[in-house]
């Protein structure tokens, strides 16, 4: 079949037709000719010739040129009768060109099935002699495509292929995936005994999916494995590694007499998922020369690590649990893929900065901005903005003016960060919908503004960055609001706005100024201190005798023993809700005294307070635990944080229970280890280091001393914070080399490649860098060994021969180019 | 005394008529031609307070528009809706507004025609004069422009009353009809003069000499009424839809394009004018001859016997000449006529492109007299073109003469992305003046920080610091072109693959799409010079191509946006991704630097949490993968 003459034709007629001043009419044809001809290099090795046939000149000659769809289809022949025409828009590239064409090759041995029965149907006849490798394809025309076509016309002597375009006749096999273009699965119908077995093909229960990244070399590589056996044992069939020699990956499974029924039965499943990417080597661990296989004494039996093709490292499983799982982590086969399986609870090394690759440019547009992603993927649940004012130049100024307060987010669509943000601030106002039942200051208090629709507004207020959220009262300046960008943050800047009053219910921490009496020189100062600190603290004030009073009522409590002082409440912490101070002579100085004195004395540690706590520049000492009041270190730590002789640290917990993912990964980090547990950890930002307290329990002293060590090096740290610069990870597009690359290709598209001479077209050479090259030829190469060996079948006479009379000598004389 | 006098008149917003004779009077600037260009310069000094008057020969502004176009119909389009609110971007499909703070004087509000009256215009230039207190000397005929003793110049008016100026600037815009002289030229009407009444070529068989748009705004009008129209140029016909140059073949003027292919007697044909020769026959028709210059003594003549088949050999009951319009020198002296240009671009001064006279120092042109800067390239040489090179010309004349640096925005890099995107989404001044004008990003303080300038003339790239008082060694430059082989008569600009969607083929879109080029350092004027005809700017350090796009929506966040943020972080040479604060707090546990965002906000207490609302959509997004 191989043997048969396949020829495809073009029509030029178009091309005559235009004269030389207007080539530049006819570029989407000539673009086409270049990939024709590409084509047709790649295509001889699979005996497909290739012509064009240069009408307008041999249009009597030649019968096709008198059709009229031959200026815009591709005509395929297959023993000199045409078997299908094409629109030259479904074969816009090599890729497509080459996969159609193949497509039509192997019509036979790679037929297309629509229906997941008719597949079924398919397997039944297979049972028992071949294996089936099914591939879905989205498209046709595809590189995906054209690399299954290929694959398979190397293999057909060994198994059966099929495709589908219908993801229904492929959504029942294992792996399926919706969102992919497309998949491969070898179906081992030839394990089978009979055509309903259903340890066989039936229904492609036993499939395995192909994992690898779509494209040729480890395409091939795969089929190819397939072939070899997959399981080896060294002390049954040789002390040898045959996958090493083969350049697969190898997956170490070391076993005693006690394991051996559970690895094998692992080992069979490991192979059911990676089956043509791993071979299995299986050790038994009486082996005298372990050492050659990579056995480390201190692996505990049974134990399994990985050897990647090319490495001649091992990468042991630490703690031989779920193998399948990972094996699939460490061959890392499609990054994609291993995405999908890790639902972000697992621990992946380096999330946040997987580098990229600089030389692939679909990366380019791979969205690796958080915030940019977040907002786009949620395109289609926008935030609910029933509760937020809109403001438009029509209502900009009467709102503004006439309502006693209003907060405005100034935002652009195009930016990620307001889009983001417009979600915690939509949240925000639907929490204070509810308090406009009651009372009408509540009434819509957030409003947005955009500053692309109303661009004249913003500019003129001076609004140049985005979002920018400012805070209107009535008779009052407008204020930036600078604090955080959360639903928490805005409802309790509004709630202060409208109602300070109410400001316990915002803020744990309240201030008293006691003074004796209204001339006191402190008051300004204390006034001053409270105007800074607006929106943040509940700053209070009094004088004489209810000062007093209030100093006489919890005089016990206090450190201080006269007036003025300054008092402060903290609601929430356990260790010090309340403390004193003499009255402060500078406003600046109550404000850094309060600033510093409102954190509680063991915080937890979270993503908004780490900013506050990171800028003391001291180390952190953390105990990551599930529940801190339980925890024996609490009350210690408590102490310790009170303790003027206890290293300089801030001294706080962090959650890692179930939902605390972010937590979880960092203690990970910390503890080098999939695997965490309650700890006590030292994280010394100045050096870098990490340190692990080796106990569940500790006195002051000990953890004091403990510390001390760390802080002068005296003792082993586990890990260390890593290095990491911020640079770009993408080198983008980069115009100007493209711009010349092309210039240099095709210095014009005109100009060296004139389509009117179609001899110009012997000197276009292929693109020289194609990665596929080799492997394309190494397959082409194995086809052609196989058709050696095996009975070709008879050539049939040449096409001219069984044409018609009146065109048959103009067909084989015909002018035509032959490439 | 008499300066007090005038001081009055000129707070009235009006000048008076120059009764008396032998006044003399000086302003710093004087502007000569109230029509649109004049009015809009003259706008920009008042706002910043300079000395200044317009000179207009007739008694309103705009006067040309009392008479033309001589069918009445403005072919500058009056988009009143773009289905946005956003004024900026709005100026880019208003041809008819002048620039101005009073949202009152939007053309829009004018007229509801897509093509309004010229009478419209005439109106609006009168409220814009008058709403804005533009100080004009109407009915005031400049004459015998002259460098004075004190290197000023000096004129006088009709009345001998004498001024002068140390600025002159020239915005009469092209008003003297372009008359090509030829055997029989006396046979031919103008343009400017031809019957407007279609009943007057009832019957009759009319050339018409020109191939703009002029020519085609008389055929339009009067083909129902002829035998037949031809039409006659030295060059092709070239469409405004294939060229993209609003000053070629509009298509609301092209009807009689249908009818010469729809055999409907029209025709258009391309002959060289200067070698034409009209007789007039005995029943006083006209007849055409044409001479070679080559061969004085041999002509082509309808009845040689060798070209027996001359296209034009019937004659004609009428001639019109619609050849377009030059510059008229007339009111200066010999010694400060400004040099005419060459070629297609003989009929502008010549300028360079700080609107400067080559000639004369001090002497600059607004308008459609600078047109000669963009001929053929950009819109230049109409109004929603020259309102933007008026004012740059303006702030060029700021910095130059009053050290008053170039308007400007600055900020920390890490804003830029946004403010660019915005920029290229709504600024009209580098939409409508495309090629010549672009926004100069200056960067600062080892690219931490910004000064943005706005829509500043491009070929004056490598002067950017002299021109506009900003010091500048880094630049990126953001520009709006078109694809270099797209545009021209007889390109089919349909063709299917016209355009790309593809971010990676940038460089390959071909409709207007926003270029940005990074240098290192400014541009040589050298390298200014010798640029390959294909190229707008000197070859830059890096480059890049914004995908065209269909809706000029540039604002896909990963067809747009992402190629652009890296195309900037590469230059800045740092990742400018944004983190949600638990991502940052994350950061901040395990790495020993946060990423600049992070730096920026989420240490600063401004970090920005992910709303419940938009992570539970993240976490159903993510499984599906």
């Amino acid at each position: 079949m191989c043997l048969v003459n396949i020829e495809v034709l073009v029509g030029l007629e178009m091309l005559i037709k235009v004269n030389f001043e207007l080539v530049t009419d006819i570029t989407h044809l000539s673009v086409f000719l270049r990939e024709f001809f590409a084509s047709s290099m790649e295509m001889t090795a699979y005996n497909v010739k290739f012509l064009t046939v240069d009408c307008p000149t041999y249009s009597q000659e030649i019968s096709y040129c008198q059709r009229k769809d031959v200026e815009t289809e591709v005509f395929i022949f297959k023993d000199g009768e045409e078997i299908i025409h094409l629109g030259l828009d479904t074969m816009f590239d090599v890729s497509s060109i080459v996969s159609n064409v193949l497509q039509i090759v192997l019509l036979r041995e790679v037929p297309i099935i629509q229906k997941q029965k008719q597949r079924t149907l398919h397997e039944q006849t297979l049972a028992g002699h071949s294996d089936l490798i099914f591939s879905y394809q989205g498209a046709i025309g595809t590189y995906e495509h054209r690399i299954f076509m290929e694959v398979a016309h190397a293999y057909t002597w060994k198994y059966r292929f099929a495709l589908t375009t219908e993801a229904s006749a492929v959504n029942d096999l294992p792996g399926y995936i919706a969102s992919e273009d497309s998949a491969i699965w070898v179906i081992p119908c030839s394990k089978a005994k009979n055509p309903t077995d259903p340890e066989g093909c039936k229904g492609g229960g036993q499939a395995i999916k192909y994992k690898g990244v779509m494209s040729l070399f480890p395409l091939a590589n795969f089929m190819k494995f397939l072939d070899v056996v997959p399981i080896h044992d060294v002390s049954v069939d040789g002390l040898y590694n045959p996958y090493k020699a083969n350049n697969m990956n190898t997956v170490y499974i070391y076993y005693d007499q006690q394991s051996r029924t559970q690895v094998m039965k692992e080992a069979g499943m490991i192979l059911g998922e990676y089956r043509g990417h791993v071979g299995i080597l299986m050790v038994d661990v009486k082996l005298k020369r372990l050492s050659d296989f990579g056995y480390l004494p201190q692996w505990k039996i049974p134990a399994l690590a990985v050897q990647l093709d090319g490495s001649d490292e091992l990468k042991p499983m630490l703690e031989y649990f779920n193998p399948v799982q990972f094996v699939g982590e460490t061959l890392n086969l499609a990054k994609s893929e291993s995405a999908s399986h890790e639902s972000g609870e697992t621990w992946t090394e380096k999330p946040l900065e997987e580098d990229m690759d600089p030389d692939d440019l679909s990366n380019v547009e791979i969205q690796d901005d958080p915030v940019a992603e977040a907002v786009y993927s949620s395109r289609h649940s926008p935030p609910d903005r029933t509760h937020l004012l809109t403001l438009t130049r029509k209502n900009y100024e009467s709102e503004i003016n006439e309502r006693e307060f209003t907060m405005v987010l100034y935002f652009l669509t195009f930016d990620a960060r307001s889009m983001a943000f417009m979600y915690s601030y939509s949240e925000a106002a639907n929490a204070l919908a509810k308090l406009s039942e009651t009372d009408m200051r509540w009434k819509m208090p957030l409003a947005t503004m955009d500053c692309y629709d109303w661009t004249d507004i913003c500019d003129k207020i001076n609004v140049t960055t985005y979002p920018t959220v400012r805070i209107y009262r009535k008779g009052h300046e407008p204020i930036e609001y600078k604090g955080l960008l959360s639903t928490q943050a805005v409802a309790s800047a509004v709630r202060f706005g409208i109602h300070p009053m109410i400001m316990k219910d915002v803020s744990n921490v309240s201030v008293v100024g006691l003074f004796p009496d209204v001339t006191h020189s402190a008051v300004s100062e204390f006034r001053e201190a409270a105007k800074q600190l607006h929106g943040k603290v509940l700053c209070g004030i009094a004088f004489g005798e209810v000062a007093s009073e209030m100093f006489a009522a919890k005089a016990a409590d206090f450190e201080t023993s006269q007036l003025p002082s300054l008092v402060m409440v903290k609601r929430s912490d356990v260790f010090q809700p309340r403390l004193s101070v003499p009255m402060l002579t500078s406003a600046n100085a109550i404000v850094k005294w309060i600033s510093q004195s409102k954190m509680p004395l063991l915080p937890q540690l979270t993503a908004e307070n780490y900013p506050y706590y990171y800028q003391l520049q001291k180390p952190f000492l953390i105990l990551f635990t599930e529940d801190i009041s339980a925890h024996p270190l609490y009350k210690i730590l408590g102490d310790l944080a009170q303790d003027s002789d206890a290293p300089e640290a801030t001294y706080s917990w962090m959650s890692i229970r179930k939902e605390d993912h972010v937590n979880q990964r960092i203690l990970q980090f910390y503890l080098k280890s999939q695997k965490i547990s309650e700890s006590l950890v030292f994280v010394c930002f100045l050096s870098g280091r990490i340190f692990i307290y080796p106990e569940n329990e500790g006195t002051v002293d000990e953890i004091k001393t403990w510390m001390i060590q760390a802080l002068n090096n005296a003792i082993e740290f586990t890990s260390t914070l890593e290095f990491h610069e911020w640079k770009p990870r993408h080198p983008g597009y980069d115009f100007l080399k493209m711009m010349d690359e092309e210039a240099t290709r095709d210095p014009d598209v005109h100009d060296n490649y004139d389509p009117l001479d179609p001899d110009s077209a012997y000197e276009y050479q292929p693109r020289g860098d194609d990665p596929d090259d080799e492997t394309r030829k190494a397959l082409q190469e194995l086809r052609d060994s196989r058709l050696f060996h095996q009975k070709p079948k008879p050539l049939r006479k040449h096409p001219s021969d069984s044409r018609p009379e009146d065109s048959q000598t103009t067909w084989h004389e015909n002018p035509r180019t032959e490439l | 005394m008499i300066l007090a006098a005038y001081f009055f008149a000129c707070i009235c917003g009006q000048e008076s008529d120059g009764q008396g004779t032998g006044v003399h009077k000086h302003w710093d600037y004087i502007v000569i031609g109230g029509g649109p260009a004049g009015l809009q310069l003259g706008h920009f000094l008042k706002k910043s307070n300079r000395d200044y008057v317009i000179m207009e020969r007739n008694g309103i502004p705009g006067s040309f528009f009392a008479t033309y176009p001589r069918h009445d119909m403005l072919i500058s389009i009056n988009k009143r809706h773009t289905g946005k609110t956003n004024t900026e971007f709005n100026l880019r499909h208003d041809w008819n507004s002048l620039l101005s703070d009073d949202p009152s004087l939007s053309f829009t509000r004018y007229s509801k025609d897509f093509f309004p009256h010229r009478k419209v215009m005439v109106d609006y230039l009168r409220d814009y004069q008058q709403k804005l207190g533009l100080s004009v000397r109407f009915n005031t005929e400049i004459s015998n422009i002259r460098r004075d003793a004190n290197a000023e110049f000096a004129m006088e008016d009709q009345h001998n009353n004498t001024y002068s100026c140390r600025y002159l600037i020239l915005a009469t815009g092209l008003w003297k009809p372009n008359t090509p002289d030829f055997v029989g030229s006396e046979y031919v009407e103008g343009y400017e003069e031809v019957p407007i009444d279609a009943d007057d070529f009832e019957g009759q068989s009319v050339l018409i000499l020109g191939r703009g748009n002029a020519a085609f705004e008389v055929a339009d009008r009067i083909y129902g009424s002829t035998n037949l129209i031809h039409m006659m140029s030295r060059s092709r016909v070239r469409l405004s839809w294939a060229t993209h140059y609003v000053g070629d073949l509009r298509a609301v003027n092209n009807g009689l394009l249908d009818t010469y292919q729809l055999k409907s007697l029209d025709g258009v044909l391309e002959a060289p004018i200067e070698e034409l020769r009209v007789v007039k026959t005995e029943d006083g028709k006209l007849r055409l001859e044409f001479t070679s210059p080559d061969h004085a003594s041999s002509s082509l003549k309808p009845d040689d016997p060798d070209f027996d088949n001359f296209a034009l050999r019937e004659p004609y009951d009428r001639i019109i000449r619609c050849l377009g319009w030059e510059y008229e020198p007339g009111i200066f002296n010999s010694q400060t006529k400004m040099s005419k240009g060459h070629g297609r671009k003989r009929k502008y001064p010549v300028i360079g492109h700080n609107y400067e006279s080559v000639d004369f120092p001090g002497m600059y042109v607004a308008g459609t007299l600078s047109h000669s800067l963009d001929f053929r390239k950009s819109a230049g040489g109409f109004l929603h073109g020259f309102r933007y090179t008026v004012r740059a010309l303006h702030r060029l004349l700021e910095w130059k003469n009053h050290q008053v640096a170039w308007p400007s925005a600055s900020g920390l890099t890490s804003d830029l992305l946004t403010r660019i995107m915005k920029r290229i989404n709504e600024a009209s001044g580098i939409y409508q003046m495309f090629f010549m004008l672009g926004d100069v990003i200056i960067l600062r303080s080892n690219r931490q920080e910004y000064t943005y300038l706005e829509e500043f003339p491009l070929h004056l790239l490598h002067q950017v610091e002299e021109q506009t008082g900003h010091p500048a060694d880094e630049v990126i430059v953001v520009s709006l072109e078109y694809g270099a082989n797209f545009s021209g008569a007889g390109n089919d600009i349909f063709r299917a693959d016209r355009a790309t969607g593809e971010p990676s083929e940038g460089h390959m879109s071909n409709f207007l799409h926003p270029v940005f080029y990074f240098y290192k350092s400014l541009p040589s004027a050298e390298d200014m010079e010798n640029l390959f005809p294909h190229e707008n700017l000197p070859r830059p350090d890096r480059l890049h191509h914004m995908v065209e796009d269909f809706l000029t929506n540039w604002d896909a966040p990963k067809s747009h946006i992402l190629p652009l943020r890296r195309f900037l972080e590469n230059i800045f040479n740092q990742d400018e991704r944004q983190f949600f604060s638990h991502e940052c707090f994350e950061m901040g546990m395990k790495f020993d630097h946060l990423p600049p965002f992070c730096n920026r906000f989420y240490m600063a207490g401004r970090g920005l949490d992910s709303a419940s609302s938009l992570m539970e959509h993240i976490k159903a997004s993510d499984m599906l993968v």
